[in-house]
C-alpha cells in the first residue's frame, strides 16, 4: 500500500516536472519573446542605416547615430555593471549622477564607430533565449571584409525591450567597459565623483 | 627501407590514435597572468614600436590603390594555405583540410598565384587554423597569458604554436632564400595593412584607455577563445539578476 502510494505520488511529481519543464520549452510567456527581440535589431539596423547613408554632414551622423543609441540601449543597466563592487557603497544620488555621465562618455565612445557600417547588410542568424534574456546573432557583411559576427543581448527587465551588450566577433563590450572602469576607479582612488565629471568631459 | 616505412605507419598509426582518444581542453573564462609585471614591460615596449613604427606606416602604407594592398595581403595570405591544410590534418578536420586545400588549388591558379581570391567567392572561405589550435584539440591547456614583443599579447600554448608554425611551414622550409624574403616582405605589408584598417579600434585600445595592457589582454584572450569555440555558444554575464536581484 505504502509503496504504492509512493510510486503514485512519483509519477504525479515527475509528471508536473514534465509539464513545467516541456512549457517552459515551449511557450517562454514570462520572459522576453524572441521575436519582439529580433524586431528591435531590425529597428536599429534599418534606422542606423538610413542615417549613414543619409549624406548629411558627419557631425548631424554623430548626433543622430548618438540619438538612436540612447533610445535602444539600456545605458543605465550597463553603467552600474561596470561599477562593480563600487555600485553597493554609492549613495543613490551619485549614482544617478554617474548613470548620465556613462551615458555622454558610452554615446561618445560607440556610437560614431557605427558609421564604419555603411554600404554593410546585417542578417538575423538566429535568437536564443538566455535566461531573461534574449540572444540575437547576426552577421555583417561589409565589402572587401570577410563576413563577421555580431551578438546583440537584448532584455525588457527595464520595462521596455532594449539592448545591453553588444558581442563583435568574440569581443565583449561590457566587458571591456568593465575593466575600463575598473581602471578608472582604481586610477581616481574609487572616487566615483571624479569618475563621473572625467566621464562628462571625456572627448 | 621497408623498416624505416614500417615504424613510420606504426607511428602515423600511434598519433592518429593519441589524437582520437583526446578531447580538446576546456575554454577558460578566467584570466591567469603570473607573469604580469614582465608582461607590462614588453607591453610598453610593443606601444613604442606602435608609435614610432607601425602606426606611421600603416598611414602611409594607406596611400597605396586599395586593389594593390588587397593583392598583397591575398597573396601572404595564401603562403599560410599548405601551414593551414596540415593543421586541419593533425585535427581531424578533413572537411577543413579539403576546403582549404581546395582554395589553395584554386587561388594559386586561377587566382594568379594567390594575388586574387576567386575562392571566397566560390563559397571556400578561409577556414583558419593554427597549432595553437592543434594543440587544443589535443587536450594541451591555455597556460598563462604572455605578452611578447614584436609577437604581442598570446597565451604560453599560442605562442609555442605559432614558433612551430613558423618552423615548420612548408613554404619556408622548402623554398630559397627569395622566395622566402618575398614571403616575409608580403606577411609585413599585411600586418601593416591591417593596422591601418583597424587604426580606429586599435589606437582607441592602445592610446585612449587608461590601460591599454588590461584592454589588450581582455581583447586577445576573448578573440582567441572565441576562434576556439568555432561557432558554440559562449556564456555571458547577465547583468540585470546581477544588479537587480541582489
Amino acid at each position: 500500500m505504502f509503496l504504492e502510494n509512493l510510486s503514485f505520488r512519483r509519477l504525479i511529481i515527475s509528471g508536473l516536472f514534465f509539464v513545467v519543464y516541456y512549457l517552459e520549452g515551449v511557450s517562454p510567456s514570462y520572459s522576453l519573446e524572441k521575436v519582439k527581440a529580433e524586431n528591435l535589431i531590425r529597428n536599429i539596423s534599418y534606422e542606423v542605416n538610413k542615417v549613414i547613408s543619409s549624406g548629411i554632414d558627419e557631425d548631424t551622423v554623430i548626433f543622430e547615430l548618438e540619438h538612436i543609441f540612447k533610445k535602444y540601449a539600456d545605458t543605465d543597466i550597463m553603467a552600474l555593471t561596470t561599477l562593480g563592487a563600487t555600485r553597493r557603497i554609492a549613495s543613490p544620488s551619485q549614482l544617478e549622477e554617474f548613470k548620465k555621465a556613462f551615458q555622454i562618455y558610452f554615446l561618445n565612445k560607440y556610437a560614431r564607430r557605427f558609421r564604419e557600417l555603411r554600404d554593410g547588410k546585417i542578417s538575423i542568424v538566429s535568437s536564443r533565449s538566455v535566461k531573461s534574456s534574449v540572444e540575437v546573432k547576426t552577421r555583417i557583411r561589409l565589402i572587401d571584409w570577410a563576413p563577421f559576427e555580431v551578438i546583440w543581448l537584448v532584455s525588457d527587465r527595464s520595462g521596455e525591450v532594449k539592448i545591453f551588450n553588444i558581442i563583435i566577433d568574440g569581443i565583449n563590450l561590457l566587458s571591456s567597459e568593465r575593466t575600463e572602469i575598473g581602471v578608472m576607479l582604481d586610477n581616481r582612488k574609487g572616487n566615483i565623483d571624479v569618475l563621473s565629471s572625467d566621464l562628462r568631459s571625456m572627448n | 627501407m621497408p623498416v624505416i616505412t614500417k615504424l613510420c605507419s606504426i607511428c602515423l598509426c600511434l598519433i592518429l590514435m593519441f589524437i582520437a582518444s583526446c578531447g580538446s581542453a576546456p575554454i577558460k573564462t578566467t584570466i591567469d597572468d603570473p607573469g604580469e609585471p614582465i608582461n607590462r614591460q614588453f607591453h610598453k615596449v610593443n606601444r613604442g614600436l606602435d608609435r614610432i613604427a607601425l602606426r606611421p606606416a600603416s598611414k602611409v602604407y594607406q596611400v597605396v590603390p586599395k586593389p594593390i594592398r588587397a593583392g598583397v595581403s591575398n597573396f601572404a595570405s595564401n603562403l599560410k594555405g599548405p601551414g593551414m591544410i596540415i593543421n586541419d590534418i593533425f585535427q581531424l578536420k578533413l572537411i577543413d583540410a579539403g576546403s582549404n586545400s581546395a582554395r589553395l588549388v584554386v587561388n594559386t591558379t586561377i587566382g594568379l598565384g594567390g594575388i586574387f581570391d576567386p575562392a571566397s567567392n566560390l563559397g571556400l572561405p578561409e577556414r583558419k587554423s593554427d597549432f595553437g589550435e592543434t594543440l587544443h584539440v589535443w587536450g594541451i591547456g591555455e597556460g598563462a597569458y604572455v605578452e611578447l614583443p614584436l609577437l604581442g599579447p598570446g597565451t604560453t600554448r599560442h605562442t609555442v604554436g605559432k614558433l612551430v608554425d613558423f618552423a615548420t611551414n612548408p613554404i619556408r622550409v622548402f623554398s630559397e632564400t627569395s622566395e622566402q624574403q618575398i614571403s616575409m616582405v608580403a606577411g609585413t605589408l599585411k600586418a601593416v595593412d591591417q593596422r591601418g584598417r583597424f587604426s580606429e579600434l586599435v589606437d582607441s585600445i592602445m592610446y585612449d584607455s587608461e590601460d591599454s595592457y588590461a584592454q589588450a589582454r581582455l581583447l586577445y584572450l576573448q578573440q582567441r577563445r572565441e576562434f576556439l569555440r568555432k561557432g558554440g555558444d559562449g556564456e555571458y554575464l547577465d547583468p540585470y539578476s546581477d544588479v537587480y536581484d541582489k
